[in-house]
């Protein structure tokens, strides 16, 4: 490859998250007295930096234009900037704003003020934005990797918290282990293609001499990627690592990094294996991964009915949800025009969704008492409407049920499913619609307890303005995604 | 009327939508402890939305058969789902129904609600909103979504002003429902994505999708998985027990909704969406739902006779009134559907009746329990009285609402031999059978009708409680003479409103056997003849494919 | 002018008739309770009256107009038709609320509004101290309204307006004193009968319409004049196999007769009669003797067109009445309470009507009819003066009749006329009975039936013959133990007079009955030249009833037949000799109150018979065995076992269960160890790729339009597929070893139809399993144009 000082303008975004990282690891160092919260500032200053810088680079490309990034001799890249990359790296950086504002508030309650966080929230946010905009394998490595490292700090730094310790502990064993099935399956896709490079690679496995290289690689890709998006069988690490994180960082994975992960399959089935060939027939990318999101979507469910612990539940929910985002997949590779902006619309919805949902979980807690049962939320509505109804829309747009985001989202998903050609995705979108009436009644238990029963105790929420904000802008952002959900279907494609 | 400036009242519709909306918003705008205000203001916001609803016939023109008073706005471009709106001679009469049952329910429950008074209002502005919302609809996304709006408000009132046992009741409603519709949600896509391909296009609006003939196959399920839906909705034997729990749960204001206004949107689908839609599907499906129909019918009049809870027995006997709608309907000609349209209507004002009537009794007495009752009528003379019209008219007295639906569905029926598009080796023999049948609804309905009134309102005051129960209210007077005049007139004068919904129903029959006649294109949609190939077929056909089995 | 355009207020002039009972009624029930009862029962009487004077004005108008021109009476004009509005009008059919005045109807609305308006005045004595008076009059005001529609119906849709109208009254009359459970009971029974009986009328409705695509009774009689209509087997698209010939009027007529059982309380519908007299005693005179009940009759001879085209629904008709006749003039003989009696004998006499309307006789019918309504509407109020006297005697019982005796002594006027009424009812010349008695055996003797022997109307006659006999038994016994003899209890000897406007009533039906016999004097030459107005009812009634059977298409046969005046006169002197006979062995067995004999023949020979007729042969307690313990069992059956168990317990939460319980299993494997979530992983990684098998099967679409045939090959499995080598063997042979090294052909491919043999094969090289497979598929002879794009069928070898 070639470095080309030019192209640093079009990785902007992620200049300004690394940047702004590494100033709050220092600052850090240098901050004096205990609480150290204080530095949600900076943090937020630079991810809507990022933001707006990832905004103003997307209004410089046309619709469909692709910009190479560090491109080398052979027409491959290092980085794409595309419509697609700075769509994402927005959604991601806002998501790390509106996580960062979620968080002092929850630090001074349960006491885990370390300003690391903030430090390692960017990092791994900028890790996000490698992956939105990668275009080769390496990158796509190096973007999951310095994503993942952040979060499994993050997830630890409850030190006081037995189970934050164990879910770190848990996250990064199985971590390790999918990083070997990546590193793996990209190690046989460039023994069959011999290029690094996702843009090449298409026409370079369309002549290759041993496509059984190709498949085994491709499908070991599935199961990498199948840990970090929680699709089942590989997904048990979540409901734990969830239960374990301190909530505005269960937030962060639910929403962000589980996108990210998204995010790179985009670019990688998408760009690499999509095409005329790859994904079809039985020995096709699509076919292991359309079982699996099936799968996901019924298991994560069936699970989450019997869940009494709300972080857990949403967990669970999370993992079903990372299936349809799946169904979403299949659909693109197997040649649905709407797959990709379907995808990108339901990743949106479902991040501003999840966030808020856990957002309202933080809320709820309070010190000594985090109220993570679905018991302890009995008669919140009499006592806090307000959290109650954005708990409510948050929930039923998680459940799909108009006029949410949640629901537009699966709607489009779906239809794209649709549209593959003679209906091969049928089943797997009627079992998607089957579950999505089952989820219906865990989310609904909630409303049940907020609504239906009378408070046992008072109780005593934690308060702060970012965490108040973010509680009121997500649910009117949610309906707004669902009323009028026109204009984020055209932001790509 | 003739003051509203003529715009082609295509303003109405939307009007009458946002109404609603804005009264809910409105209200959840003042203070908590204003009860009374809060109710006042949907009682207003209600009844300006029923006068403007009454606009509607200013523009409507009873001669045609077609959708009317149009509006239409782009909605999701990429999707082709449009914001559009239009009544037939179908439609506006549920419409009015709607519209009219709304500020009466708030008057005739203004007493009975005591918890959140502005949250309760404004559930109940948002359920009208969502019902005209579904009723006026005349694009499928827009429908759909109406459709599961209708939901959460609902649930909410049975969950939060229910009985006992409200929990299990509001999630059993929601999860019965949301089972059916899913899976039409499903035919919608399927719908969606046939029709994109078959018309080069995709679009959502309903006329353009009716216009496609899908594959017979296809129109076999996706009828299947309509009718699922919306038999839940009727709701049809045996599918039916949410209804019940739903019933009894439900506050006086939720049932009578339920009852009035909600249940119908099971038939209307049929009408609107699953037969027009799905032709083939209704002529392979139309015996197994007319059995179904049948069965209700006397099921549901049986059991309501078993019934010792006077809410839930007259939940049943909407199982057995709404049967008759279904029957009406799957005899798909003009006598048959015109009666279950009237029939609906009158069902609205009687089972709306007789659920304000339990609700003016459970306010006094505090209990549902037959047993508990009897003598009434020595304390409340009026109500008896009004409330024995009701019954009446329910039960299908002539010269009372009730009869005509009654008398059309079974009479079309009995005729659907003869006009029945094609020639049905299994149905047409059967179908005086089962008109017969149904006649039997007619006695039965006078035995478990009677036995309520006679257990509640004859007999001797032996219960103490009984013994000094104030007669009707001023605004319980108000509703429940203005409901006897509804069933008075609906039963002397159904001239005008039948004649008015008869063209689009004649519309209805007519393109409903048109679509019948031609000959399937689902086979060959992709193949010359019917539909021209589109690009999407093409494009696709070309690649490899595999297939995909779990 | 022409009556037909009369009209007052926009409303045609005969809906006014119904129209005036309605708002008395109206004005009774909602502003009733606001006025003195003097006020209500004025208006109550005033509506009634009114419509009593209205009819007379309308049904004899035409007497009055110009007698120069043309015949403008009734019985000369067939009557006339006003439309009121548009009621009923859906694609062909059409249903408007309109009124037909003929000298059928004339009839009925005369007697409905006068007898009614005495019974009104009557009911202002006897209810006067009656706290729900002007709901009273309220509902009795209803109810002639009611009943003057059904009477006046132009069309059946119509007239079931009325019909079931008058079942809600008498459901509302009879459950009147609503605090007593049995009376609200039998208030329900009555209707629910009813409607039994109204279901069958609906289907016959269904049935007439299907075939002659109306049901206006003008339609419907025309069908008949040339009824060929009726017999026209290619009536609806199935008529020729369903409906042959007289079938469908068979089927539709005694569809309409069974709802006539129910009105008119016919077997097996009759129980609810009885049971009707909870109801205040004018009501049980107005409805259930003069009016409602009749109603089966009326229609029977309003329809009388259609049912002459089918012998078979009139012999049903015929023998249900005569059926009826005997089984309720047996039960009447042991019953102990007065109106039960009353009510008895009306089944009988109605039984009596219906075997008229049966052989064909239907002015007999509707003579009777109406001598009946006066002498039994005359009874009932007699009874019910007993009654009121009793009352005032202080009796609890006051309808007991062991308990009565002597009362001639007390209620002198009532006696009187409760006398004439018996003489009128046993069928005694001069009194009105015995005309209209002796014109229906007279009418049975000389029956015949198209197709039916001789013998059958003896057998009818016979038969009623002896319920002629029954009547005069029980009759006079009531009359005997109620007036002759002693005073059998205090009560008794206490009991007075009734107020004038209750005896003037008694008076007034008493006349009647006495002398209205003369309008139906019978057919006996030595009469024909005197005045017409002997046989005015005949000549009244001739337009609107038929007067002869339909035999065939075009052919007819005339139903009265003129037997010798001696027979006549022979008919006469038996039915005579049966009434006296009656009496007589009344007035030995109870002349002096119930004699030894009685008990003598009560614990003797007829203790049987006594005990059957007691129990009324037991009719309501195997209803109860057969239908209502069954119907009950049956509800509740249904809501436990299928409502609650299969649907609810088994189907909906068992399916809620389910999920439930793999959630739990779930919970259980998620324990919380990485070794067993990464066992999991393995597993499960394996599972996944076992399930997307990797085998994968070529085959190929062959498609055929014209002579063109194009095969498309499904290579399916992606890379693999995409890397195959293909070759088409057109002329199906399956050796794919000679192209190692050819190079491969297209995917799709288009031939000629000629180029192919009857197979094709293909050959695919699989690059990555090394194989090479083999797909065979025959090639389609024509084109099917429905058929889908061929798929299955095609063998794999590997």
């Amino acid at each position: 490859m070639s470095f080309n000082p030019s192209d640093l303008g079009w990785i902007a975004p992620y200049l300004i998250l690394a940047l702004a990282g590494m100033l709050l690891v220092l600052a850090e160092a240098f901050y004096k007295g205990a609480d150290r919260t204080k530095l949600v500032g900076l943090t937020v200053a630079g991810s809507l930096g990022a933001a707006i810088a990832s905004i103003v680079l997307y209004r410089q490309l046309e619709p469909g234009e692709v910009h190479l990034i560090f491109a080398d001799s052979k027409g491959g890249a290092m980085l794409v900037g595309d419509h697609l990359g700075y769509v994402l790296s927005a959604v991601f950086s806002l998501t790390t704003a509106l996580t960062a504002l979620c968080s002092p508030a929850h630090q001074r309650e349960h006491g885990w003020q370390i300003g690391e966080y903030y430090g390692l929230l960017l990092l791994s946010a900028s890790g996000m934005v490698i992956l939105a905009q990668a275009a080769s394998l390496v990158t796509v490595f190096l973007g999951i990797e310095s994503m993942s490292i952040g979060v499994y700090v993050m997830c630890a730094m409850r030190r006081t918290s037995r189970r934050g310790n164990e879910a770190a502990m848990k996250y990064f064993l199985i971590g390790a282990f999918a990083t070997g099935f990546l590193m793996y399956g990209m190690a046989l896709l460039y023994g069959a293609s011999g290029t690094l490079s996702l843009v090449n690679m298409p026409q370079a496995l369309a002549s290759t001499v041993n496509p059984g290289l190709v498949i085994a690689g491709a499908f070991l890709l599935v199961v990498a990627f199948g840990f970090k998006v929680a699709a089942v069988p590989f997904h048990m690490w979540a409901p734990d690592v969830y239960e374990g994180a301190p909530t505005p960082v269960t937030g962060f994975m639910a929403a962000a990094v589980k996108a990210a992960a998204i995010a790179a399959m985009i670019r990688v089935f998408g760009m690499a294996l999509g095409g005329d060939v790859l994904p079809y027939g039985t020995l096709g990318w699509a076919s292991p991964l359309v079982v699996i999101a099936a799968i996901t979507i019924t298991i994560g469910n069936i699970s989450a009915v019997r869940q009494d612990n709300i972080k857990r539940m949403l967990a669970y929910s999370s993992i079903s949800h990372a299936g349809v985002l799946l169904v979403g997949l299949c659909a693109m590779g197997l040649g649905s025009p709407s797959g990709q902006s379907s995808i990108v619309y339901y990743l949106i919805a479902y991040s501003a969704t999840t966030l808020g949902a856990f957002a309202i979980v933080a809320f709820v807690g309070s010190k000594g008492r985090e109220r993570l049962l679905v018991d302890d939320w009995a008669g919140l509505a009499s006592q806090h409407p307000g959290a109650a109804l954005a708990m409510t829309i948050c929930l039923l747009s998680l459940g799909g049920i108009p006029p949410t985001g949640g629901f537009f989202g699966k709607f489009v998903i779906f239809k794209s499913a649709m549209d593959v050609y003679n209906g091969q995705l049928l089943w797997v979108v009627i079992v998607g619609v089957v579950n999505s009436a089952i989820s219906i009644y865990y989310y609904l238990r909630i409303v049940t307890a907020m609504y239906f029963r009378e408070a046992t105790q008072p109780f005593a929420p934690t308060r702060s303005p970012g965490l108040l904000f973010v509680i009121a802008f997500i649910p009117l952002l949610v309906l707004e995604l669902g009323i009028l959900p026109g204009w984020w279907l055209h932001l790509v494609g | 009327m003739s003051a509203i400036p003529n715009l082609g009242g295509g303003f109405v519709l939307p009007l009458i939508l946002a109404l609603p909306i804005l009264g809910a918003i409105f209200v959840m705008c003042t203070p908590k402890t204003e009860g009374p205000l809060q109710r006042g203001l949907g009682l207003a916001f209600s009844t300006i939305t029923f006068l403007v609803s009454l606009g509607m016939f200013r523009y409507f023109n009873a001669a045609d058969g077609g959708m009317q008073l149009v509006f239409d706005a782009e909605w999701i471009p990429g999707l082709g789902a449009h914001f559009k709106t239009g009544v037939d001679g179908i439609s506006i009469f549920l419409v009015v129904l709607t519209t009219f049952m709304m500020p009466i329910t708030l008057l005739g429950t203004k007493r009975s609600i005591e918890k959140y008074p502005r949250e309760f209002v404004a559930a109940m502005l948002v359920l009208e909103a969502g019902m005209l919302g579904a009723f006026v609809a005349t694009d499928l996304f827009l429908f759909y979504v109406s459709w599961e709006v209708m939901l959460i408000p609902m649930y909410l009132l049975i969950g939060i002003w229910g009985g006992q046992r409200r929990l299990y009741a509001s999630i059993k409603f929601v999860i019965y429902t949301m089972v059916g519709s899913l899976l039409m949600l499903v035919a919608i896509f399927y719908v969606y994505v046939k029709a994109g391909q078959a018309l080069g296009t995709y679009t959502t609006d309903l006329e353009k999708l009716a216009s496609v003939s899908y594959p017979w196959q296809g129109q076999i399920w996706c009828f299947a998985a309509f009718a699922l839906a919306f038999a839940i909705k009727v709701p049809l034997f045996p599918l039916h027990t949410w209804l019940p729990d739903a019933h009894v749960e439900a506050p006086t204001a939720g049932s009578v909704i339920l009852a009035g206004v909600l249940l119908k949107f099971g038939i209307y689908g049929f009408l609107r969406y699953a037969i027009p839609l799905f032709p083939h599907g209704a002529v392979v499906w139309a015996p197994a739902l007319a059995v179904l129909a049948v069965i209700g019918i006397i099921y549901g009049a049986l059991v309501a006779f078993a019934q010792d809870d006077v809410k839930k027995l007259v939940a049943y006997s909407s199982v057995s009134h709404l049967g008759f709608c279904m029957l009406g309907v799957v005899a798909l000609n003009t006598m048959g559907v015109e009666g279950s349209i009237y029939a609906m209507l009158s069902h609205g004002l009687t089972t709306g009746g007789l659920f304000l009537g339990i609700g003016v009794l459970y306010e006094r007495r505090h209990t549902r329990r037959l047993a508990e009752y009897g003598g009434i009528w020595k304390q409340m003379p009026i109500f008896s009285g009004l409330f024995l019209i009701i019954v009446m008219g329910s039960a299908g007295l002539p010269a009372l609402s009730g009869f005509i639906g009654e008398f059309f569905t079974i009479f079309g029926t009995f005729v659907a031999g003869d006009t029945f598009p094609v020639n049905h080796p299994t149905f047409l023999p059967a179908v005086r059978l089962l008109a017969a049948l149904a006649a039997t609804g007619v006695i039965l309905g006078a035995v478990y009708l009677l036995f309520m009134y006679q257990k509640v309102f004859f007999g001797k005051l032996d219960t103490a409680k009984n013994g000094k129960l104030p007669d009707l209210r001023g605004h319980e007077l108000a509703v429940f003479v203005l409901l006897c005049a509804g069933i008075l007139v609906g039963g002397l004068f159904p001239r005008p409103l039948m004649h008015a919904m008869e063209p689009a129903v004649d519309k209805f029959i007519g393109d409903f056997n048109k679509h019948v006649d031609e000959p399937d294109c689902g086979a060959h949609l992709y193949l010359e003849g019917c539909n021209a190939p589109s690009r999407q077929a093409s494009a696709t056909a070309t690649a490899p494919k595999g297939d995909h089995k779990p | 002018m022409d009556p037909q355009s009369l009209t007052f207020l926009g409303l045609p002039a005969l809906l006014w008739i119904p129209l005036l009972p309605l708002i008395g009624a109206a004005f009774n029930l909602i502003l009733g309770r606001y006025f003195s009862k003097a006020t209500v029962g004025t208006v109550a009487v005033a509506a009634v009256f009114g419509a009593c004077v209205l009819a007379g004005i309308l049904v004899f108008w035409g007497l009055f107009q110009h007698p120069n021109d043309a015949p403008q009476a009734l019985w000369q004009t067939g009557g006339y038709t006003q439309t009121a509005w548009n009621w009923l009008e859906v694609g062909s059919f059409k249903a408007p609320l309109a009124l037909h005045l003929d000298s059928l109807s004339a009839v009925m609305i005369l007697i409905i509004t006068f007898v009614g308006t005495w019974i009104h005045i009557y009911s202002t004595g006897y209810m006067a101290h009656d706290p729900g008076f002007a709901r009273y009059f309220g509902y009795l005001n209803l109810f002639t309204g009611a009943m003057l529609i059904l009477v006046l119906a132009a069309n059946l849709p119509v007239m079931f307006i009325g019909w079931e109208g008058v079942g809600l009254c008498s459901f509302l009359l009879i459950g009147f004193w609503y605090e007593n459970d049995a009376y609200a009971y039998a208030g329900r029974k009555a209707f629910v009968v009813n409607r039994i009986g109204d279901f069958a009328f609906l289907l016959g409705m269904f049935l007439l319409f299907w075939a002659v695509k109306s049901l206006d009774f003008a339609d419907l009689d025309n069908l008949a004049a040339h009824g060929a209509t009726y017999h026209d087997t290619t009536w609806g698209p199935h008529g020729s196999q369903v409906w042959e010939h007289e079938h469908l009027t068979a089927a539709a007529g005694i569809l309409l007769f069974i709802g006539a059982c129910g009105k008119s309380a016919q077997l097996p519908l009759f129980v609810w009669l009885p049971d009707a007299m909870a109801g205040p005693t004018p009501v049980s005179a107005l409805i259930h003797a003069a009016t409602m009940v009749t109603a089966g009759v009326y229609m029977v001879c309003r329809l009388s067109f259609m049912y002459v085209t089918s012998t078979t629904a009139m012999v049903v008709i015929a023998t249900v009445g005569l059926l009826t006749a005997l089984v309720a003039a047996f039960i009447a003989f042991a019953q102990t309470d007065l109106k039960k009696v009353l009510a008895y004998s009306t089944v009988s006499q109605l039984g009596f009507m219906f075997v008229a309307a049966g052989v064909g006789a239907f002015p007999a019918a509707i003579f009777h009819l109406g001598t009946h309504a006066f002498f039994k509407a005359c009874l009932f109020l007699g009874a019910g003066s007993v009654m009121h006297g009793m009352e005032h005697g202080g009796s609890k019982t006051p309808g007991d009749i062991t308990t009565m005796g002597g009362l001639r002594k007390h209620l002198p006027i009532t006696r009187i006329t409760f006398l004439i009424s018996c003489l009128a009812i046993t069928g005694i010349f001069p009194f009105s009975g015995f005309f209209s008695k002796d014109e229906i055996l007279g009418s049975d003797w000389t029956a015949h039936p198209p197709g039916w022997p001789d013998w059958y109307g003896k057998l009818l006659w016979g038969g009623l013959l002896i319920a002629a006999l029954g009547t005069a038994l029980y009759m006079w016994r009531l009359y005997f133990l109620v007036f002759g003899g002693n005073e059998r209890s205090e009560e008794a000897k206490h009991a007075h007079e009734s107020p004038a406007s209750m005896t003037s009533a008694l008076a007034i039906l008493a006349f009647f009955a006495t002398v209205i016999g003369f309008i139906g004097l019978p057919h006996l030459r030595m009469l024909e030249h005197a005045p017409g107005a002997v046989h005015a009812l005949w000549t009244w009634l001739a337009p609107s009833v038929a007067s002869s059977w339909y035999v065939a298409p075009g052919q007819t046969m005339p139903i009265a037949s003129e037997g010798a005046d001696s027979t006549t006169l022979a008919l006469m002197v038996g039915a005579l000799s049966v009434g006296v006979l009656g009496i007589l062995a009344a007035w030995g067995l109870y002349g002096r109150g119930p004699s030894k004999t009685v008990d003598r023949l009560v614990d003797g020979p007829l203790h049987d018979a006594y005990v059957a007729s007691k129990n009324k042969l037991w009719f309501d307690e195997v209803y109860d065995v057969i239908v209502v313990r069954p119907f009950k069992l049956l509800a509740r059956g249904l809501f436990e076992i299928v409502d609650r168990f299969i649907i609810d317990t088994v189907a909906v939460n068992g399916a809620a269960f389910v999920v439930g319980l793999f959630g739990r299993l779930a919970r259980w494997f998620q324990n919380g160890q990485v070794q067993r979530y990464l066992v999991g992983v393995i597993v499960g990684a394996a599972a996944v790729f076992l399930v997307t098998d990797c085998h994968h099967h070529p085959s190929f679409d062959i498609t055929r339009t014209g002579d063109s045939i194009s095969l498309r090959a499904e290579t399916g499995a992606g890379v693999a597929g995409s890397g195959a080598k293909l070759h088409w063997h057109l002329d199906g042979s399956t050796d794919c070893s000679v192209d190692k090294d050819k190079p491969g052909d297209p995917a799709e491919l288009t031939v000629r139809a000629g180029d192919t043999g009857a197979n094709v094969t293909l050959c695919v090289e699989d690059p990555v399993e090394k194989k090479t497979l083999v797909v065979t598929r025959r090639v389609p002879d024509a084109p099917e144009p429905t058929a889908p794009a061929v798929s299955g069928g095609n063998e794999v070898k590997p």
